[in-house]
């Protein structure tokens, strides 16, 4: 059978237009672009729920917790003393560094009331209350109750600092910040961070867990 | 039928062969030191240069031989080291992953070999691969940068963020964290976020082309020292660099002269000496029988500002 050329150019025509359909195929179904704020909006996504799990703890566990603190100018005296075991003894710490957390509580008069702190007279040393940048795992890891690993995603375990923090600014500062004045008595409980190596006592800026005024 | 003979003859030849060889190699490596792999994403960066150096340095300070790996942030090249590592007979790997989620098939190589990997610094996502994960504390470091950023910017203006690798954890625990604070502001715009994948050339060329369509921003928050030093140099070409603060993250040599010489603001000081040695310490303690390794290991971040950049040394020096 003899075969046309008309014919021979339809088929090499239906030839070619199949393998550009398929090579389209593979081509569309191998790349995937995804926006950069999708991608970022995907790792934000994350099912464990902090906000219900710091509720879930606060009037127990991390009360209790933050009941159970040292007296502020006791561990400054203990600093003075030995930096190295008042660390061992008193700090808490996720891993390995020279950053440790502390408990505190304590009670002072205010003598200035700041944009970004309250500053406390504490004996004779100089407190402050942070009462803007109320960010940080300081008021998490300090409490001793939290840890890393326990969660699968170190982004939910990050999470319940930022719950923590959240109620902190939402709950205990905006009628703090109301109410006080200079000359006010205030009494804390709350958290520091302090480095080992580099250690600075003065001025302490304490994250407050409880406040509490009395003129 | 007779013909199938010589075949079993032969497996059967070949199989010893191989159950021989299996003893020796094994009776070979008793009493001779054993054999470390350090795969490192990329040497293409200094900060990763420490991390694997210090790691093969301190193998051999603990009796190892050590050999370093270069994966070039190329996942298909650091199956290869693994496959190689695995079949020359590595005793362990010091890892320090290309990607959070393309990394694990590799240690799960690792793992079904018998072979105890120690990853540094980056993470990856699954927690039943690795033996442990050495893992600086990103996000605690860049919730410290981001308090930093909101004070000096007080509070308001345009910023753009640069990330690192859109695939690797580190980059998106440095966002989240920076975020976390730097979010409570609203008079705090970002007006641009791109990646330029840790690298301080992609980093300068992002950043050229943000100047033309926003020139008046005030701040730049950079996922790593390199991309910090890239948006410097591009900021210096258009004559902004003091108009806009930069930020980075890592404690390298030449950001912490940077700050030094007020050029850069601030970094975060990671630690890539202290987690290379603790993963080689941690690789003998295996070899000493331990197998109760916490999975995650987090070390702890500083930020290095122009207030106290005299207290540090590059790569937190010798801590």
């Amino acid at each position: 059978m003899i075969t046309k050329p008309t014919e021979v150019m339809n088929n090499k025509a239906i030839k070619y237009g199949i393998g550009v359909v398929a090579l389209a195929l593979v081509g569309y179904n191998s790349i995937y672009i995804q926006p950069l704020d999708q991608k970022l909006a995907e790792n934000q996504q994350t099912v464990f729920n902090a906000k219900a799990y710091v509720d879930g703890i606060w009037n127990q566990d991390l009360a209790k917790a933050y009941q159970d603190c040292t007296d502020i100018l006791q561990l400054i005296d203990s600093f003075n003393q030995d930096v190295n075991s008042t660390f061992e003894k008193n700090s808490h710490a996720l891993g390995i560094g020279n950053i440790g957390y502390f408990r505190v509580k304590g009670e002072g008069i205010v003598i200035a009331v700041n944009e970004n702190n309250v500053l406390l007279q504490v004996g004779s040393s100089r407190i402050e209350i942070e009462t803007e940048f109320i960010f940080g795992n300081a008021l998490r890891d300090a409490s001793g109750l939290v840890k890393i690993n326990d969660y699968e995603d170190t982004a939910d375990f990050n999470s319940i600092s930022e719950a923590m923090n959240d109620r902190i600014r939402q709950e205990v500062i905006p009628s703090f910040r109301s109410k006080v004045k200079e000359g006010d008595s205030v009494k804390f409980e709350g958290a520091i961070e302090l480095n080992k190596v580099h250690l600075n006592l003065d001025q302490l800026e304490v994250i407050p867990f409880t406040l509490q005024i009395s003129s | 039928m007779t013909y199938f003979k010589p075949i079993k003859i032969l497996c059967l030849l070949l199989f010893t062969a191989i159950l021989f060889s299996c003893q020796k190699q094994k009776s070979e490596k008793q009493g001779q030191p054993k054999k470390v792999a350090v795969i490192v994403s990329s040497l293409n960066n200094p900060w990763f240069v420490v991390l694997a150096e210090t790691a093969a340095n301190h193998a051999i300070e603990l009796g190892f031989e050590a050999t370093i790996f270069d994966s070039q942030n190329n996942t298909a090249l650091e199956t290869d080291h693994f496959e190689n590592a695995i079949s020359s007979g590595y005793d362990a790997i010091l890892f320090n992953p290309t990607d959070a989620d393309g990394s694990i098939a590799n240690v799960r190589i690792a793992k079904k070999a018998e072979i105890p990997v120690f990853c540094m610094d980056r993470e990856i996502n699954a927690t039943d691969a690795a033996t442990s994960q050495i893992l600086s504390d990103s996000y605690a470091g860049c919730v410290a940068i981001g308090k930093y950023f909101v004070e000096k910017l007080n509070k308001s203006g345009k910023y753009v963020e640069i990330l690192g690798l859109v695939g690797d954890n580190n980059t998106w625990s440095r966002s989240k964290g920076f975020h976390s604070v730097v979010d409570n502001y609203p008079e705090l715009q970002m007006v641009a976020q791109q990646n330029a994948d840790f690298d301080r050339n992609k980093a300068m060329e992002v950043m050229e082309s943000i100047l033309q369509v926003h020139p008046d921003i005030k701040g730049v928050f950079c996922g790593n020292d390199g991309m910090a030093m890239g948006a410097y140099q591009a900021l210096v070409a258009a004559g902004k660099a003091e108009q806009v603060m930069v930020f980075g993250f890592d404690g390298a040599s030449d950001v912490i002269t940077s700050i030094e010489q007020k050029k850069i603001l601030a970094t975060g000081m990671q630690f890539p000496k202290l987690i290379a040695r603790t993963a080689a310490n941690y690789a003998l303690e295996y070899f000493n029988g331990k197998r109760d390794f916490a999975q995650k290991v987090p070390v702890t971040v500083e930020m290095v500002n122009q207030e106290n950049v005299h207290d540090y040394e590059a790569y937190g020096s010798d801590e």
